[in-house]
């Protein structure tokens, strides 16, 4: 229903002359796990920051459940909005217990709370569902990086927002500890089901956590799409070289075949129409087949670099370089000269 | 939001009220002190009233005194800030907190009570002169050009230490190791590469020591007045209380005189710091790397510590001595000790009257810098507010111009701060607390500053986005994690106003008298015992408020502030 949706429509903002945001527009569903996906400078934080309702976009408009946010004049305030933020780097407060971190949102709305029952339930709820109920009588500065983001989470769903904005939460922690706090997100994404805009620049982490991407690039959307959709059906020439490595194959597109330059190299499939126009054709390592002799096109083994399940390889073909993964058992050697297809 | 809109249409009004604030508060007293020496009865811009330089005898000697007074104790709180720096950054000596506590008595301890306790001391008639007699070496005489010198070098040796002893533990550790394994002996390597590498930290704290010995008023006051040693402070300061014809505007003429020569000092202080630059990001290295032999390092901690006992405590020691005799300390037995002084200080009108005066005028000047201050470093830090950074400008230029030029330019502002208005401050309450709030504002904002800065914004729109108000996120988030900082401030500038004596020495009436030119008069007047005996008061109350703060701090860490 699009009633119960997050609609962002045409937003656009200027920092000065430059165009931080161009014309971004989506509508996001209940429940739904969007991630926004590009690299630092890309305006991602900035349409963060207008759906928090901190900045005033300069065009266009955000509807929550049909209610007016925000639009070029006038916005509702943050506090007003249904909404829990999780910062990159947490914004804990350092005289206040866990428990009381979780107690100021609802003390804040304490409106919609009929009895402090009723709150002390919650509070006890979102405690549980981040595993901090042990810690509730301890201050940040005693926490561990990894509790700190949960408290930062339990403070953020502790109201039961209808959104939920998560400012690269996990950039700030350790590699492994990404990764168990990835879990963690989307277990209790699946338990309470409320509306996340995730903003990250690590495509594994979108790839892993979301329902669907949005990628953005100089403040345009690059493609919406499920990581499916993403990955294996890039759009643009941007999306295709952002999310994991992609060779671009120059030759002729005929409906939906195309050859290579020279004729060695056959692709059939459904691309977008932007690389018929460019006449160049996306492939990712994993789609290019190493093969000693045959029909393909001719390079030479430039780099090579042991995974353990796999290889990587740099192949050079004329003033290419193409990125080649293959399986640990076919084991070629850096110079030497072979073929690549993609059968 | 309407809130939001009247908060955005206001915000420009708010920077029309901090401009205003900062001019008729800070900037046009100072403006208004210059303008004054350059015009006559007659006519306006003109010099002529600087010809006192060349008439005036007094004058001359006066500037020549500063200049050359100063220049001194500066090289002597150099040199003792630099060696005690050196001590207790490199060496494995023990007990360096409580030598650091000794350096930074002079600091704590008002200057006339340091000053008080060493006349005290080294009186003609007293113990120390006896035995120097008996060795044949003529008494101290303190009230001497070389008396104020040593008295205002020792004074203000915390100044350099401070500068140095953060710089001297930035110098790399590897230099110290690669001279060794070059073969360098120890000194030599001190002197040639520590020493030029800590240089600008010398030059920049020795720059400081001398701003503040050409601003002090106390020692010049306690020991150059009835010697006749004059210097710009002390001179401005007769030519103010003689309220002679054309005092205000002699006055003025010094008081320009004495900020040029403070202004050329300050701004050696910055060239000097630049060169700092260097080394700003290195990180402090603790380790020990010069170590003593035991017994060498025991001699050593007993040389150090008996020279700062001699500096700090045992004066102190005398004077509390004499505060318990009415007569020469000398005819001091075990029956003829009194609490004679201490009792009349406690029932003597005049006397109780200046203690609760300085509590009142220094704690309300404490609370109106806490708010306005706290409010200022506000705009300054999260909205980049331009008026807020120009009312940061006028106040440190309040803070660095020299105390007299200050006090006397604030007299002469608010007797008629525009013109056909007659305030009828002077000699009033208000126009010290006037005095404390403009000297010591730019304290409040540096520190609540330096408070908000660590405050991250986030900090902030957490609390915004969770639902709260402005009012209680200021109440709930931001306030709590103030307070330490702002505290320290607060505490600070308590302190100072509390013990102040060279505005209070101008603008104090009968009834508005402090506890600081309650004892300058008492020393004036001779009468000894009972200047130390307030002065003891002087230093437990200031024990009391340290220890006060000592508490929150502990109360503060606890929490996690």
């Amino acid at each position: 229903m699009i009633a119960m949706s997050l609609v962002i429509d045409r937003i656009s903002m200027n920092y000065g002359h430059t165009k931080v945001l161009d014309n971004v527009s989506a509508i996001i569903q209940k429940g739904e796990f969007l991630s926004i996906l590009g690299h630092s400078g890309c305006g991602k934080t900035t349409l963060l920051k207008i759906l928090a309702g901190f900045i005033k976009p300069a065009e266009g408009q955000i509807l929550l459940h049909d209610v007016l946010y925000s639009n070029n004049r006038k916005i509702v305030s943050p506090g007003k909005r249904d909404m829990g933020m999780v910062f990159q780097s947490f914004a804990l407060w350092p005289h206040m217990t866990i428990r009381q971190h979780i107690e100021f949102p609802l003390q804040c709305r304490s409106s919609r709370w009929r009895s402090k029952k009723e709150q002390e339930k919650a509070v006890e709820n979102a405690l549980e569902i981040t595993g901090l109920t042990e810690l509730q009588q301890r201050y940040p500065h005693q926490l561990s990086g990894g509790q700190r983001q949960r408290v930062s989470l339990a403070r953020a769903i502790a109201a039961r927002p209808s959104l939920l904005l998560m400012d690269e939460p996990l950039s700030a922690l350790d590699i492994d500890l990404r990764v168990s706090m990835r879990k963690e997100i989307r277990r209790i994404h699946q338990l309470i089901g409320t509306t996340v805009i995730f903003v990250t620049h690590d495509q594994g982490e979108a790839l892993s956590l979301s329902d669907r991407i949005m990628v953005l690039h100089k403040g345009c959307v690059e493609q919406i799409g499920t990581p499916e959709e993403i990955y294996l059906h890039p759009q643009t020439p941007f999306t295709a070289a952002f999310i994991g490595r992609c060779n671009f194959i120059k030759g002729e597109w005929q409906g939906t075949s195309f050859h290579s330059a020279d004729g060695k190299l056959f692709y059939q499939g459904d691309i977008a129409d932007i690389f018929h126009q460019q006449q160049i054709c996306p492939l990712r390592p994993e789609q290019l087949h190493i093969i000693r002799s045959g029909s393909g096109l001719a390079g030479i083994i430039k780099e090579k670099q042991y995974i353990g399940r796999e290889i990587h390889y740099v192949v050079s073909c004329k003033e290419n370089m193409f990125n080649v993964y293959a399986p640990t058992e076919e084991n070629y050697a850096i110079g030497e000269e072979l073929y690549l297809n993609c059968q | 939001m309407n809130i939001k809109k009247y908060i955005n249409f206001s915000i420009s009004l708010k920077n029309l009220l901090i401009g205003t604030i900062a001019l008729f508060l800070f900037m046009f007293p100072v403006i208004r002190l210059i303008l004054l020496s350059i015009s006559t009865e007659s006519q306006t811009w003109t010099f002529a009233q600087y010809k006192i330089l060349i008439t005036d005898i007094r004058a001359e000697a006066a500037i020549w005194n500063t200049v050359y007074i100063s220049f001194a104790a500066s090289f002597i709180s150099a040199a003792g800030g630099i060696i005690t720096a050196f001590f207790v950054a490199y060496t494995n000596l023990r007990h360096k907190n409580i030598i650091e506590l000794l350096v930074f008595l002079p600091f704590v301890i008002p200057a006339y009570v340091i000053t008080l306790s060493w006349t005290e001391l080294t009186a003609s008639n007293g113990f120390l002169s006896m035995v120097l007699e008996k060795i044949g070496i003529s008494p101290i005489n303190l009230y001497s050009a070389g008396g104020i010198i040593v008295v205002l070098g020792i004074c203000h040796i915390s100044v350099v230490y401070a500068a140095v002893v953060h710089m001297l533990r930035k110098v790399p550790l590897e230099t110290r190791w690669t001279a060794q394994v070059s073969g360098c002996p120890v000194w030599k390597s001190l002197i040639k590469i520590d020493l030029p590498m800590v240089m600008p930290a010398v030059a920049g704290g020795t720059a400081l020591a001398f701003l503040a010995d050409i601003d002090n008023f106390a020692v010049p006051a306690f020991l150059g007045i009835s010697s006749n040693i004059p210097v710009l402070s002390t001179y401005i300061y007769e030519k103010v209380i003689s309220f002679g014809p054309d005092s205000f505007a002699y006055g003025a003429v010094l008081s320009v005189i004495l900020s040029g020569i403070a202004l050329s000092g300050a701004g050696l202080a910055s060239m000097m710091s630049h060169k700092e630059k260097i080394m700003e990001n290195a990180q402090e290295d603790y380790a020990i790397r010069i170590s003593f032999s035991s017994k060498k390092r025991q001699l050593i901690e007993g040389g150090i510590f008996f020279v700062l006992a001699l500096f700090s405590i045992i004066p102190f020691i005398y004077m509390a001595g004499n505060a318990m005799v009415t007569g020469s300390i000398l005819s001091a037995t075990p029956f003829n000790l009194t609490w004679d002084n201490y009792y009349f200080v406690f029932t003597n009108n005049g006397l109780r009257e200046a203690v609760c005066n300085s509590f009142f005028m220094a704690g309300t000047a404490m609370v109106l810098c806490l708010g306005m201050g706290t409010l200022i470093a506000y705009f300054l830090v999260r909205d980049h507010s331009r008026a807020a950074v120009f009312l940061s400008q006028c106040a440190s230029i309040t803070y660095s111009v020299p105390g007299i030029v200050l006090a006397l330019a604030l007299i002469f502002y608010w007797s008629q701060p525009v013109p056909g208005i007659n305030t009828g401050l002077y000699g009033s309450y208000s126009i010290l607390i006037l005095g404390y709030v403009t000297r010591y504002m730019i304290i409040q904002i540096k520190n609540s500053a330096a408070a908000f800065a660590t405050i991250s914004e986030v900090s902030e729109q957490a609390a915004l986005i969770s639902g709260s108000s402005y009012i209680r996120m200021w109440v709930a988030v931001i306030v709590p994690q103030l307070v330490a900082p702002a505290l320290s401030g607060a505490f600070f500038i308590f302190l100072s106003a509390f013990t102040e004596l060279t505005m209070s020495s101008v603008m104090s009436s009968a009834s508005t008298k402090t506890i600081g030119l309650a004892i300058f008069n008492l020393q004036q007047g001779g009468d000894y015992n009972l200047a130390a005996a307030v002065s003891i008061i002087l230093i437990i109350i200031i024990a009391i408020v340290l220890g006060i703060q000592k508490i929150f701090e502990e109360w503060y860490t606890k929490r996690g502030i």
